[in-house]
């Protein structure tokens, strides 16, 4: 069996399609106008709705002329905090809702941020692709290639302005990698890796005490498998496997879509991942690994290697080993590169040379910006296709204990 | 297909059986008497047999009553330098031969060292062991279950004293290294993992066009049969018989060639046995020319344990940095980038008390050497260092990862029919 999207005229590549979004007609999601003001629903108000998304545009609201109008949650406490928070931004009383449905079908709403837990991404996403609303989707964005496949076409036929929450390649420093890559300084790479280690489960940390009363249940489980309300599921989500594909997908796909942004590279040829929950196993039944480690091979001639081991914190880097030598992004807000161990090293890269950073607008910025210009944004829908395909190769990989391969010319993700 | 082996009485695991080898029955080897000398001889000369085993050998020649009698390698100039060696060594004139079979007949030879290219390490094991001498046998063990089995079964049958050529463990720092884990002081540990990088695969320092002249390999020097054996026929090639590092036709690459005494070495520190599970993946990326090496430059491996961790030995011969080895643990760190001089702190660990402060170094724990302490051995009758146990053990992980990188599926083992099975 294999994972496979019927469509084939999607795009050739995943690559940028720069003109794409400027255009006008009524079926497509609206440019806004130059004095117009954006009216903004947040889905999804926990943490990384509340302190991400809100807090991220609200930096920006004056100058933009943005403004909430809507908020929704399956708990009340986070709707009604989300709520509290554009009471005292804007001092109005913003919509609440349990449902995203009702954000949706509000006429007012030109756009949508999306910060729901990872199984609702592309449920999300297309349904405020088929309303024609501007959408920003936290990663990863999808966890099967059938409803990738879906929320991508919707979005599409929409041709609504879409930026994928993966910020740090809005980094300034990350532009500025993406130059040093493009200079060929460093020449081919031969591994890209990233350890990312802790002393716990970052699932841990969100765990806490929900009175039933509160959640509108089903809503929370959407389309995952039914089972009586329990509070450690809902507030710790990101250690359940029927919610998220665990580290890879949910942390993996920064250093992913970066890569794939710094260098340009587009889908693997395959993929083998492998883990356990081996450390943390206790009374909350965690089932997301708290080690595992993902390894895919790139037609290009490299292989990346992603790892999270959460039984003990050391270790951590992320490195670009290259020809010429290394781009070094163990702080992947202050890259440095140098030529050690480069067989192919020439002289032109001398000690350890921090990486020059260039401006580049926030990733909430960028979203608003290109909302008026239909400029296409920094992480589009091809880039979320991208680390949607690599962390679903892993996922299916870690599952069923086979090399995965892709497939684009079908969508389709191959067991080998 | 899975790779099976069908006798089923083995051991059940492949601990070491610390009483097996001191016995005296007629059909088994001999263990050498006090004051006999030992005649060895020395299969495939190349550089590691030279200089490892013989050069090794030597240094306790005297002290241990032994010496050099016979020496076998298809390449005459290599036998020729080995036999130039034991000339220096005691003035004697030893014996030449193109295949280790002639040296295997000899009724005067009591024990061989085997360091012969991968492919015919099992090969040779089982012969050696057949005719009943001691050896001392090059890593990685085998290159499949079945030439696995039947070697490790026909050593088991003839209770010769094996020692298996992973000599890492047999650092006083290792014995250290083993000891400190089994106090405990570390707790479980979550990964075990070795980045063993480099500039340029290995296999290059290795070929024709690195030789001086003077050791130039012409075809009528070498015995090409002889060196092909099991391997697929084609015609000589001088670039592959001095590159075969670089082929798999005669080796399984990296991770069993430089990786199993990674594997070794943990198999000895922590006392685990057989992986659950294993995947592998890798490629030849950055180094493809006129030589068309087949082996990957790149490749890396990550086991399951039962236990409860994970295991991940990789290499990239594209960029000289990232090398590292470490065991990461719910208390601290064992830190092993120099396997000579290892150390230990708290770093990381979720669950460290206070009971280790700082860097600190392993306190290394004297060790005969390992070819010393196979020489005492074959008198003592005692086990050896690395017993074939753990020949086997080294074997079946290095296997696992093989399997699971021709196939791309993850290979799991079980120990009750010795067979690798792929998910």
């Amino acid at each position: 069996m294999s994972t496979v999207c019927n469509r084939r005229d999607f795009i050739k590549t995943a690559a940028v399609s720069t003109a794409a979004t400027a255009m006008t007609a009524r079926s497509y999601g609206r440019v806004m106008g130059a004095n117009e003001r954006i009216r903004l629903g947040q889905i999804g108000c926990g943490g990384r709705g509340r302190l991400a998304h809100m807090a991220g545009v609200h930096k920006h609201d004056k100058a933009e002329n943005v403004e909430y109008v809507a908020v929704s949650d399956p708990w009340r406490i986070a709707r009604e905090q989300a709520a509290a928070l554009c009471k005292d931004w804007y001092g109005t009383d913003v919509k609440q809702f349990s449902s995203y449905r009702d954000v949706l079908a509000l006429k007012d709403v030109d756009a949508v941020l999306i910060a729901s837990p990872d199984h609702h991404h592309s449920t999300h996403l297309e349904a405020a692709a088929k309303v024609k609303k501007h959408t920003y989707v936290e990663k990863p964005m999808a966890r099967n290639m059938k409803e990738l496949c879906r929320a991508v076409d919707a979005v599409k036929a929409a041709n609504i302005v879409v930026q994928v929450g993966t910020q740090i390649r809005s980094l300034s420093t990350s532009t500025g990698c993406n130059e040093l890559w493009k200079s060929g300084i460093l020449g081919k790479a031969s591994r890209i890796e990233q350890c990312r280690n802790g002393e716990r489960p970052y699932w841990y940390h969100y765990v806490k005490d929900i009175k039933k009363e509160d959640v509108d249940w089903a809503e929370f489980l959407g389309n995952a498998p039914k089972r009586p309300f329990d509070a450690s599921l809902i507030s710790g989500w990101y250690g359940y496997l029927d919610y998220t594909d665990g580290p890879v997908a949910n942390l993996g796909c920064h250093f992913i879509d970066l890569y794939s942004y710094i260098t340009g590279s587009q889908f693997p040829k395959s993929c083998v991942c492998h883990g356990g929950v081996f450390t943390w196993k206790d009374e909350h039944k965690f089932t997301c690994p708290d080690h595992v480690e993902a390894l895919w091979v790139y037609p290009e001639g490299f292989m990346v290697a992603y790892s999270s081991n959460f039984g003990n914190s050391g270790g951590n880097r992320h490195r670009f080993f290259c020809e010429k030598g290394q781009l070094i992004m163990d702080n992947w807000s202050a890259p440095t590169y140098s030529a050690e161990g480069g067989p192919k090293r020439d002289g032109s890269i001398r000690g350890i040379i921090p990486v020059k950073p260039i401006e580049t607008p926030d990733h909430f910025l960028n979203w608003l910006q290109c909302l008026r210009t239909g400029k296409a944004t920094r992480a589009p829908i091809e880039a979320g296709y991208v680390h949607s395909v690599v962390c679903l190769m892993a996922v299916e990989s870690f599952k069923f204990g086979r090399r995965t391969t892709y497939d684009h010319a079908k969508r389709a993700i191959l067991k080998g | 297909m899975n790779t099976d082996c069908n006798r089923r009485d083995f051991i059940k695991t492949a601990a070491v059986t610390a009483t097996a080898t001191s016995m005296t029955a007629r059909s088994y080897a001999r263990v050498m008497g006090a004051n006999e000398r030992i005649r060895i001889a020395q299969i495939g000369c190349g550089g590691r047999g030279r200089q490892a085993h013989m050069t090794g050998v030597h240094k306790h020649d005297k002290a241990e009553n032994v010496e050099f009698v016979a020496v076998s390698d298809p390449w005459r100039f290599a036998r020729e330098e080995a036999a130039a060696l034991c000339k220096q060594w005691y003035g004697t004139d030893v014996k030449q031969f193109v295949s280790y079979r002639d040296v295997l007949a000899r009724e005067d030879i009591d024990a061989v060292m085997i360091a012969s290219p991968d492919h015919h390490h099992s090969l040779q094991l089982e012969a050696t062991a057949k005719a009943r001498k001691h050896v001392y046998v090059e890593k990685p063990m085998a290159r499949n279950m079945a030439e696995l089995c039947s070697a490790v079964d026909a050593v088991k049958a003839a209770g010769i004293v094996v020692q298996v050529g992973t000599q890492t463990r047999s650092l006083p720092s290792s014995t250290g290294c083993h000891e400190l884990w089994k106090s405990g002081i570390l707790g479980k540990a979550s990964r075990i993992e070795q980045c063993r990088n480099g500039e340029k695969p290995y296999w290059y320092g290795y070929v024709k066009a690195h030789l001086p002249k003077s050791k130039e390999l012409r075809k009528e020097d070498v015995a090409w049969d002889e060196f092909l054996m099991n391997a697929p026929k084609r015609p000589f090639d001088a670039e592959v018989y001095t590159g075969w590092y670089g082929y798999l036709d005669y080796t399984d690459g990296p991770v069993a060639n430089l990786g199993c005494h990674f594997i070794d070495l943990y198999n000895y520190i922590t006392g685990v046995q057989f992986p659950k599970s294993c995947v592998c993946n890798g490629g030849v990326f950055t180094w493809k020319d006129e030589h068309k090496f087949t082996c990957p430059d790149h490749v890396e491996a990550l086991w399951v344990y039962p236990e409860g961790f994970m295991v991940a030995y990789s290499s990239n011969l594209g960029n000289g940095g990232g090398s590292r080895h470490r065991y990461f643990c719910e208390k601290g760190q064992l830190n092993l980038d120099n396997w000579g001089a290892p150390t230990y702190s708290a770093e990381g660990g979720p669950k460290r008390d206070g009971k280790i402060r700082g860097i600190n170094e392993v306190k290394p724990i004297e060790t005969p050497d390992h070819f010393l302490d196979w020489l005492q051995c074959m008198r003592t009758g005692k086990p050896t260092r690395a017993p074939i146990e753990a020949g086997y053990l080294h074997s079946v992980t290095c296997l696992m990862a093989v399997e699971s990188f021709k196939f791309g599926r993850r290979t799991t083992y079980d120990h009750k029919t010795r067979t690798i099975r792929k998910a």
